[in-house]
């Protein structure tokens, strides 16, 4: 989006009352627990605005995006107009100062007050941010762009808020890649987190699978049977440039990304059985990872850098197996059911996401801790399958076939707030989420 | 996985339709030539048949023999694939066996000091009761904490490593992250309450080093190895100190640890990757000679490791 301006110097305050921590390391919140702490927030302001006299209400649309991305963050409760003393939608800008007593007689936390204007073609929405019990304000922003460029401005104004608030970097403006078949061809698209914006980034009339985000988001991997070899391609996003990386003659599939951007993890079906390799992204410096006849495939790597959990038969059933990068110390995860797969580390280190049998009736996604203790059911419904976390390891991205036909769905880390995203009835599934 | 097997399937087709292929030529060259020559060739194809429905029903799946243009050996291939099948189970049979023991070893310690609390016996420092199988305390632990091993813990108090919480050197403190210690607790005075669990101190340990919080995750195992020395995890706790200082590549300290646990630890499944790693950190310190030495050891008592042939080629490279 163009013309993206700071109006305001970003004012990050610690609010003790607001905050369980600062952004330092010191918080160290549990994925998992079920009764998370939401901080109470009013949204104000958002009179009518509308492009054309007749046309939609565009300031409508911003609030119910906004309010939307505060709840899925899983920070905050966004309370409801019907609850405030007030109309909220005819506070202007400027005045926002005045509700701040009566928002703490309801010990309100935060306000943010919302404003969309039009200036000619052109949108303008600027946000503000207050500690409520403090009276002190936290920071704002305001943006500019056309009536398209709307969705991506209010992620945006909504990941400031959990910035300013938590010191964490909110989700709403990520995208999320995914794979769709139809009739002959799988191809990969492009959404936002919500499943807005669906765009075609493949296109060749193949079979495209496993995207993959790299760290720093301007490349996707995947492999493609364009060449009809399944070969490893990495798509700059910024350029739409496409290049191939692997195309050793059988599989080169399941790649995943070092941390840091530097390795690609991948399989290949190379002098009998299907191993683990590592290689650089730019090409070369192939290192064998795991040995033997059996397939290994699904790498994932720890937050740091060091480990790579991943699916393989070794055993005699597929297993969530753990090995580290110098291809020592390699041990067994998984113990129940007699189909694990597809581990993905969440970026909080503390948990890796996976599929099992055990439940019976189809897959369900777990979690486990990076020791292969304390597991846990996180879906029910369906066959669930292709765990990816959020940037934040706060939500998860998956495929389910509940509905019918298989499609990617999203849902918090407990399990919670599970959310269908794409519905084209077609099937969707291998979704990953970008950074 | 599944996409994976489907694809090798279909490469498996391809390989198969291959002498079938070679059977429709020769029966269309047939029809050019004798009687007899017609039969000799309708024998050959329901021979080609025969083998081909053989290699499949024996679940054969690599292209060797029929790319040569021969089925000797298909039987023998079948067998080797039946053969890996059957050491994948017995594989698997091992990790679970494993799995179940270490399972029951941890179960034990929890157990253990339940026992002690409900006794009333105090929890000292150095562990559980069990003994035996670990040795003395101060050839495991470090001696990094203050206060030493016979220091009581104070009463539910942990530092965000889930460390106990006595008061750390400063060189040993993480980031900022680290809480204060709790309030000083007069020496000696033994554990009660809501002790952490070894298992939360070492899990907890874990996750930093995951994280890549080396420092706590050091601070952590150190701890770890300190209060709760004869307990199962020990031998993998050391491995991970020792991996946290080669994460950092602080090869001196690294080594030193790796060392303890081949020594004190020899039959714990992690000491073929301690070796390795003491290996790989003296080269990286340009000890060739002591890490060739390490190296040659490994090859030497652990031959059939997965280690042992990742060093084999780093010996081989460094010749």
């Amino acid at each position: 989006m163009n013309g993206l301006r700071r109006i305001l110097p970003l004012a990050l305050v610690v609010c003790g009352g607001l905050l369980a921590a600062s952004a330092s390391a010191q918080v160290d919140i549990t994925v998992t627990r079920k009764i998370v702490h939401r901080i109470p927030i009013a949204v104000v302001g958002l009179r009518p605005t509308r492009m054309a006299s007749r046309g939609p209400d565009l300031a409508a649309k911003t609030q119910s995006i906004l309010v939307s991305d505060l709840e899925f963050s899983t920070t905050f409760e966004v309370l409801p107009p019907a609850f405030l003393p007030f109309e909220p939608r005819e506070i202007r800008l400027g005045e926002e100062e005045k509700v701040l007593p009566s928002l703490n007689q309801l010990q309100v936390q935060a306000m943010l007050a919302v404003d969309l204007t039009k200036q000619g073609k052109e949108l303008v929405l600027e946000g503000r941010v207050y500690n409520v019990s403090r009276g002190t304000f936290l920071g704002g922003k305001r943006y500019f762009g056309d009536a398209k460029a709307l969705r991506t401005m209010v992620h945006r104004l909504a990941d400031e808020v959990v910035f300013w608030l938590t010191g964490e970097r909110g989700v709403a403006s990520t995208r999320i890649a995914f794979a769709t078949a139809e009739r002959r061809t799988t191809e990969l698209y492009l959404m936002d987190y919500d499943g807005h914006n669906a765009v075609l980034a493949t296109g060749n009339r193949s079979i495209n699978l496993s995207p993959r985000f790299s760290p720093d988001g301007k490349l996707l991997a995947y492999t493609s049977y364009r060449d009809g070899n399944p070969d490893l391609y990495l798509l700059n996003l910024e350029t739409g440039k496409r290049k191939k990386v692997s195309a050793v003659p059988g599989l080169n599939i399941s790649p995943a990304w070092s941390p840091g951007g530097r390795l690609l993890a991948l399989s290949l079906s190379k002098g009998g059985g299907t191993n683990l390799y590592l290689m650089r992204p730019t090409g070369g410096g192939l290192r064998r990872l795991t040995n033997g006849l059996g397939i290994s495939v699904s790498p994932s790597f720890s937050p740091n850098g060091r480990q790579i959990a991943f699916t393989s038969d070794r055993g005699g059933s597929p297993q969530v197996y753990m090995v580290e990068i110098e291809g020592t110390n390699l041990r067994r995860l998984t113990f129940d059911g007699g189909y694990n797969a597809s581990p993905r580390w969440s970026p909080r280190g503390d948990k890796i996401a996976f599929i099992s049998d055990r439940a019976g009736g189809g897959f369900q996604i777990y979690l486990m801790n990076p020791d292969g203790s304390g597991v846990q059911q996180i879906t029910t419904s369906g066959s669930n399958e292709d765990p990816a976390w959020s940037p934040d390891g706060r939500h998860l991205v998956f495929t389910s076939n509940r509905s019918g036909t298989k499609d990617v769905y999203v849902m918090h880390a407990d399990g919670s707030g599970q959310k269908r995203l794409t519905r084209n009835a077609l099937n969707n599934f291998a979704p990953d989420w970008s950074p | 996985m599944r996409r994976v097997i489907d694809v090798m399937g279909g490469m498996m087709d391809r390989h198969l339709t291959w002498p079938l292929l070679i059977g429709v030529v020769l029966l269309s060259s047939a029809c050019v030539a004798t009687v007899e020559d017609y039969e000799s060739l309708q024998r050959d194809v329901r021979k080609l048949r025969v083998d081909v429905n053989a290699m499949k029903g024996e679940g054969f799946t690599g292209p060797e023999g029929v790319e040569g243009g021969t089925f000797r050996g298909t039987g023998m291939v079948a067998r080797l694939e039946e053969l890996a099948a059957e050491s994948r189970m017995l594989q698997g049979q091992v990790e679970e066996n494993n799995y179940r023991l270490s399972e029951i070893g941890l179960r034990l310690d929890e157990t253990e000091i339940k026992v002690a609390r409900l006794s009333g016996e105090p929890v000292r420092p150095g562990g559980t009761s069990r003994g035996g199988q670990a040795p003395t305390p101060s050839a495991v632990a470090p001696p990094a904490v203050p206060g030493g091993p016979t220091q009581g813990l104070p009463p539910g108090g942990t530092t965000r490593s889930g460390v106990p919480g006595q008061p750390l050197p400063p060189s040993a403190r993480g980031p900022s992250s680290v809480q204060p210690p709790v309030a000083s607790v007069p020496p000696q005075r033994p554990m009660r309450g809501a002790v952490p669990s070894p298992e939360k101190v070492y899990k907890d340990a874990l996750t930093d080093y995951t994280k890549g919080n080396y420092d706590l995750a050091i601070e952590g195992f150190k701890n770890y190895l300190t209060y709760f020395p004869k307990t199962s995890l020990v031998p993998n706790a050391q491995y991970w100190l020792a991996e946290s200082y080669y994460s950092q590549r602080k090869y001196p300290e690294s080594i030193r640890e790796f060392d303890k646990l081949i020594k004190i630890y020899p039959r714990s499944t992690r000491v073929p990757s301690a070796m390795l790693k003491e290996g790989y950190a003296y080269l990286e310190l340009g000890e060739k000679s002591l890490g060739q030495g390490v190296l040659r050891e490994l090859v030497a008592k652990f031959p059939r490791s997965r280690e042992a042939r990742l060093a084999q080629d780093t010996l081989e490279q460094s010749q």
